[in-house]
């Protein structure tokens, strides 16, 4: 089982609660955005708070992501990249061979819904473009997407074109005006709502707009049907606390004087 | 039979950006013994373009419907819609340039995404951030505008030049030459 922590640190000096984090859920992956921490630092931190010695991915050229491991970068090598996306060949000994990409999506801040899903299919491309050179498309999409699993941009055929169901999912593919869309199964739908076991988003916003949702997911994790069998839901957690902090206020939302405004995300993979 | 067409139909004398894009990626393998490469990869239009067709065929049925009056007056209001429209739902040309290291994987880092529609020009350029913030500097204020968008071969050639002058991307070409054993000569 391969242990994976995703976290949008929103430039804050968090490298403490993200040792705390490693070491408490035995993370072999790391994936970091928004990260300002230097990474010998943290290197420094996670090998003090942790008895195994973790690694830097240090032959990136995409300087938006951070990967730490629990085993050397020579199993984690970047093949395709741009300054927002890295997509990693991850090949343990013995283990089933996956491409991890991790993505920080631009943000509604300087872009709109449109402009967001406009940009979808360069990061389908690249992922295609990985999965070809791979020869396999057992592909994990991790990051900060800054669009909801429901918007265009992630459900659409020209976009990320995950769906909620497995079953759906599961049938690969689907052809949309003459063109081959590749599905991603989403499980981060299942995190919406009350009846969830934890927070009901990644990130929360208030605001006087007459159409508030509160509670968003920006931060998901896209699984290829080729993996399916290798993702267990019940594996996949909000976090809000390292054991010791918690990341929420008393009212349930990020509490950015402690942590970020983003939760961290944990899932595993049976490779 | 009388000839009917033009006496210069034929003769396009303007270079198709994908042509400029090519000629410039096989240069920078001839530098570093192609030990880093640039490449152009097609993209599918349809996919940049996320265009609502139903829309698009609302919006050009209504102009034809308008227009209908001479063929001259329909081709002069569509191609001014062209420009109106086109920024999202025309564009039917898509390339990503990238900058590749055979020896180290086929790792590759696409460097900017361009696309056009029929007309060739303008050319739109989906840049990679820094170098776009870095080049708007040089370049931004020349033309007044805050998209980087070629609207000639010219500009084309002079924004190229730009971004391959840009620190990025000699620092993305210098790491892959290193890694891959090699120089530039």
């Amino acid at each position: 089982m391969v242990t994976f922590l995703f976290w949008n640190l929103k430039k804050k000096p968090l490298e403490q609660f993200v040792a705390n984090l490693a070491k408490l859920h035995e993370v072999d992956v790391i994936m970091l955005i928004e990260s300002e921490l230097d990474p010998g630092v943290l290197l420094r931190v996670l090998n003090d708070s942790n008895g195994s010695q973790y690694h830097y991915s240090s032959k990136s050229l995409c300087s938006k992501v951070q990967i730490f491991t629990k085993f050397s970068d020579n199993f984690i090598e970047p093949i395709e990249e741009d300054d927002r996306l890295t997509i990693r060949q991850l090949e343990l000994p013995g283990l089933t061979k996956i491409l991890l990409a991790v993505t920080h999506f631009p943000s509604k801040f300087n872009w709109d819904s449109d402009d967001q899903a406009s940009y979808c299919p360069i990061l389908v491309r690249s992922i295609s473009g990985a999965e070809s050179k791979a020869g396999h498309n057992r592909t994990v999409l991790v990051g900060d997407l800054n669009m909801s699993p429901f918007e265009k941009g992630v459900i659409g055929a020209f976009g990320l074109h995950a769906v909620m169901s497995r079953r759906i999912a599961g049938k690969r593919k689907r052809i949309v005006q003459e063109m081959e869309s590749q599905f991603f199964y989403n499980p981060m739908w299942r995190l919406f709502g009350n009846a969830t076991r934890g927070p009901m988003g990644t990130y929360y916003r208030y605001s006087s707009k007459p159409n508030e949702y509160f509670w968003y997911i920006f931060d998901q994790v896209l699984v290829r049907p080729d993996l399916l069998d290798r993702f267990n839901d019940d594996d996949l957690e909000l976090l809000t606390s390292d054991g010791t902090t918690s990341f929420i206020s008393f009212d349930g939302i990020p509490d950015v004087n402690i942590a970020s405004d983003h939760l961290p995300i944990l899932f595993k993979l049976m490779l | 039979m009388a000839d009917l067409w033009p006496y210069d139909i034929g003769n396009a004398t303007q270079k198709a950006p994908l042509s400029i894009l090519q000629e410039q990626a096989s240069i920078l393998g001839a530098k570093t013994k192609n030990l880093v490469k640039a490449e152009v990869m097609v993209g599918h239009a349809a996919r940049l373009v996320m265009a609502d067709t139903d829309n698009i065929k609302g919006e050009l049925g209504a102009i034809i419907q308008a227009a209908a009056k001479t063929g001259e007056e329909l081709a002069s209001t569509l191609n001014d819609k062209a420009d109106e429209i086109s920024k999202d739902y025309l564009q039917l040309f898509v390339y990503d340039f990238f900058i590749a290291a055979p020896v180290l994987n086929n790792y590759r880092f696409r460097i900017f995404t361009v696309a056009y529609d029929f007309r060739l020009y303008p050319v739109k350029f989906y840049l990679d951030r820094e170098i776009q913030k870095e080049i708007q500097n040089q370049i931004g204020d020349v033309w007044g505008r805050q998209n980087i968008s070629a609207k000639s071969e010219e500009e084309l050639s002079s924004i190229l030049m730009h971004i391959f002058s840009s620190s990025k991307v000699r620092r993305i070409i210098n790491a892959l030459l290193v890694q891959s054993g090699g120089s530039i000569s």
